[in-house]
């Protein structure tokens, strides 16, 4: 489990906060999105986690131990997938792996095996700097999920990807968390947030402005409406009713010719839109 | 260990696609090359006359000159030793700029009793001279193959860097210890090899092979461990050159006692490259010194560069935040 309890960070030590009052918890076998706009801070929450950048105040336990305190054979346990692609350019796909899985003194993952999860098998042996970005974000995942991290933080791992491919990442994330890992997942995608997380937190200038399961945000801050389509003197027409007022509902069919009818509940970036007040653009 | 071993394999397999590393390789070649075909055996054989006037010491070398402005003009052109008699009996020596140790050690041979003979006893094994060419051997291996992982530390560390795969070893449990080895050992063994190419190349193979081995094996190390300290403190290639090739041109000065032994300050003695030279010409020439002095000289500068390395590299490299 990992706990975070009021993290504050300030780069210039002259009192402006890029994070502050950060908390949550994240059990293992759960995914917990944490989602802003670029510049929100998510990156550097995900940094302090995992020790990138040094905890200036707050607190943050793994298992009721102090990132502070961290050996480096607790590194056994974290899998990483940054943002942007690093991997060593000279080398092939294979190399890559092979190198990182030699560096862990637990179990790891057959590289190919894991290449082959991330659709790069047939690029197994190509230069890492012959890959393409999204090919490059696969590797980096790849290389998260070598030593079977029971932590894993995941820094937008669908960007650049085309939907197919992301689909098969966002199945191999699924399949961590049902392994127990915690997963620790950064983005401004809510789609991709809505679909995998157990918990999201909206952060918004270095603070979290909501935090709960997307259903209980939906139900909390969202409205589920009725659109009804419908014919209007040959023109395709809707409009939208909310859905606890069924009588206007009742009496607007009665008097149009309706084509078609949708029940829909809010989206997560609608959500963000109402707790914030700022649009979810990166 | 195994995780020693993979990074040093993977940072060879690194080496091999560093267009760097092949233009040391062949400047390897072209000193191995340039010793052999192109420095010249002595370069001390066209003029050694000594130059004289209004003095009475005649010997087969000396030449007397008409008058004093002669002799100041000659020894300035032909870079030689000029006696100018005084009129109170006194000498002057004229030089081009020799030490006063060496100005002395030629007078007192110089002013001896005439009947005495005077020998000359070389002071190495094989009691023969050295050719110049050869000579230059122990300089070669000192900087080309010593410093290889100076800079090749240097450039897969900044490239560590650019690429952003520091921050991938920042959260992998690797620790600044293997780090540093595998890295340090690489380079190591690359030295050995080159240093015994350019040995067998120029000299041949009559030396003891051993401390040879290992002097070039840990003198690499502390360059390599000098260079990774050094590198760290800086983000790219561009700003990391200039002050590289500044550092590797002072590591270069002890060559200047090498030529001229009589001349070895201290603040030139504590630039590791000045043990190191007189080290492989004491192996390779069997000049017959204790090496005792340099083993505890390299052990020495192997520890402080390994502590300050450690402390450099772990603290600013890969430990960053912990």
């Amino acid at each position: 489990m990992i706990t975070v309890n009021s993290v504050y960070h300030d780069y210039e030590g002259k009192g402006y906060y890029a994070v502050s009052d950060i908390s949550f918890s994240i059990e293992g076998g759960k995914i917990f999105g944490f989602l802003g706009p670029s510049g929100a801070g998510k990156s550097t929450v995900q940094n302090i986690m995992t020790g990138l950048i040094p905890l200036q105040r707050g607190e943050i336990l793994y298992n009721g131990q102090s990132v502070k305190a961290l050996k480096t054979k607790f590194f056994n346990q974290i899998g990483v997938s940054f943002e942007q692609p690093n991997v060593y350019a000279k080398l092939t796909g294979y190399e890559n792996l092979k190198y990182f899985a030699a560096l862990f003194s637990v179990p790891t993952h057959d590289p190919m095996k894991l290449l082959d999860r991330v659709g790069l098998r047939e690029s197994a042996h190509k230069k890492a700097s012959e890959y393409s970005k999204g090919m490059r974000q696969r590797l980096t995942l790849a290389r998260a999920l070598i030593n079977k991290p029971k932590y894993l933080f995941l820094d937008e791992p669908t960007s650049g990807l085309d939907p197919s491919t992301a689909a098969s990442v966002r199945e191999l994330i699924r399949e961590q968390r049902d392994g127990g890992a915690a997963v620790f997942l950064t983005t401004h995608n809510m789609e991709l947030a809505d679909s995998l997380c157990d918990t999201v937190a909206f952060l918004y200038g270095g603070k979290i402005a909501a935090m709960d399961s997307p259903e209980v945000l939906k139900l909390e801050y969202g409205k589920r409406l009725v659109t009804v389509t419908y014919d209007e003197a040959g023109n395709e027409c809707s409009k939208s009713f909310d859905m606890s007022d069924r009588k206007a509902l009742a009496e607007f069919l009665v008097d149009v010719n309706p084509i078609k009818i949708h029940s829909q509940e809010a989206t997560l970036e609608e959500i963000f839109l109402r707790v914030t007040g700022k649009e979810l653009k990166s | 260990m195994s995780g020693i071993l993979a990074l040093g394999i993977q940072d060879f397999k690194r080496l091999m696609t560093n267009a760097l590393f092949w233009v040391i390789t062949a400047t390897l070649v072209l000193i191995i090359v340039l010793i052999n075909l192109a420095l010249p055996k002595n370069i001390s054989e066209e003029d050694y006359h000594i130059l004289i006037y209004q003095t009475d010491h005649y010997a087969d070398q000396a030449i007397s000159v008409s008058s004093e402005e002669e002799l100041r003009q000659k020894v300035k052109e032909n870079g030689t030793i000029g006696l100018l008699g005084n009129d109170d009996g006194s000498i002057t020596v004229l030089n081009p700029g020799l030490s006063e140790k060496t100005v002395h050690a030629i007078i007192t041979m110089l002013y001896r009793s005439s009947n005495i003979d005077i020998n000359i006893e070389r002071l190495n094994e094989s009691n023969k001279t050295i050719p110049f060419n050869k000579r230059m051997t122990p300089v070669f291996i000192c900087f080309e193959a010593l410093i290889i992982g100076f800079i090749l530390g240097g450039v897969l560390l900044l490239s560590e860097k650019e690429e952003g795969t520091i921050r991938a070893m920042r959260i992998a449990p690797i620790g600044v210890d293997k780090y540093l080895i595998s890295k340090t050992g690489l380079f190591s063994i690359i030295a050995v090899l080159y240093s015994f190419l350019m040995a067998l190349f120029c000299i041949g193979f009559n030396f003891p092979v051993l401390s040879f081995a290992l002097l070039s094996f840990f003198g690499a190390a502390i360059f390599s461990l000098i260079g990774l300290a050094f590198t760290t403190f800086f983000k790219d290639m561009s700003s990391w050159f200039f002050s590289m090739a500044l550092l590797l041109s002072i590591n270069m000065l002890p060559v200047v006692a090498y030529s001229e032994p009589s001349f070895s300050p201290l603040w030139l003695r504590v630039i590791p490259s000045y043990s190191m030279i007189f080290a492989y010409e004491n192996i390779l020439f069997g000049m017959g010194r204790s090496l005792i002095p340099v083993v505890f000289t390299v052990a020495g500068w192997c520890i402080g560069a390994y502590l300050v390395s450690r402390f450099v590299v772990g603290r600013y490299l890969l430990a960053e935040g912990r």
